[in-house]
């Protein structure tokens, strides 16, 4: 039987240099924060180059190494290296990016909210919902089963709805306080330290 | 809302998309060249997990 054929350097090169508009945006939806997600993807494109004789030509490069990027995340996030946060200047970053007009969802209110998601969640709905992989190639990659990741992108997207339709959010995307606090709430409670 | 949500996820990550490489990550491409086929494996627990 004939052994997996490897790609030579400079084709897996190539192939790895157009993964990585999606290896960030991948890892900024997982993480939240530019910086991290741009150390995520300088430490996958080290992982990926150290392993590339275990690439298999003709399989998919971006596929690979969002595996990669998503484990070094999560393993990560064990050690505290990372953390998911929600970071105010990438908002503000994606805000002022080009969007098509008639997106009336604010992206910002989007980023804070995928925070609130827990990070299976999260990932499913970025794979699917975001970066348009199918639930079998998503399962793939997060290493569960298809029927595990239809369920976990199903959650999401009713989680993410009510976050958004009801503005709540709770310290573990504003990084500030400990109380879950509305839309409304902080309006009120604006209006109240300006008139008491 | 169904629709905007999936209309704002997919603008959200093709917003990345149209941005620049950063210069750290130019660089770090530049250096696999000088690396190239004496890599350390440091990176091969996180392949194929």
């Amino acid at each position: 039987m004939n052994r997996p054929q490897a790609l030579p350097p400079s084709q897996f090169k190539q192939q790895l240099t157009e993964a990585i508009p999606h290896l960030r945006a991948f890892g900024r939806s997982l993480s939240g924060d530019r910086d991290v997600a741009d150390d995520l993807v300088q430490d996958t494109l080290l992982k990926a180059w150290a392993a590339r004789d275990r690439f298999i030509a003709g399989t998919s490069m971006r596929a690979w190494t969002f595996v990669i990027l998503r484990n070094t995340f999560f393993s990560s996030m064990r050690r505290k290296k990372f953390s998911a946060n929600y970071d105010e200047l990438v908002a503000e970053r994606i805000l002022s990016a080009p969007a098509p007009q008639q997106d009336p969802l604010h992206l910002a209110d989007l980023q804070r909210g995928l925070m609130e998601l827990s990070d299976d969640q999260r990932e499913a709905i970025i794979l699917v919902g975001a970066g348009g992989y199918s639930y079998e190639e998503a399962a793939e990659i997060a290493n569960c089963a298809v029927g595990t990741m239809k369920s976990r992108v199903s959650r999401a997207r009713k989680a993410l709805e009510t976050i958004l339709e009801e503005g709540r959010f709770t310290s573990a995307s504003d990084g500030h306080g400990d109380m879950t606090t509305t839309a409304l709430e902080n309006i009120i409670g604006a209006v109240e330290k300006i008139a008491p | 809302m169904q629709q905007r949500l999936g209309l704002g996820l997919k603008n959200m990550y093709l917003n990345v998309l149209d941005e620049p490489l950063p210069d750290d990550i130019l660089a770090l491409l530049d250096q696999l060249d000088v690396d190239d086929e004496d890599d350390a494996d440091s990176g091969r627990s996180d392949v194929n997990e």
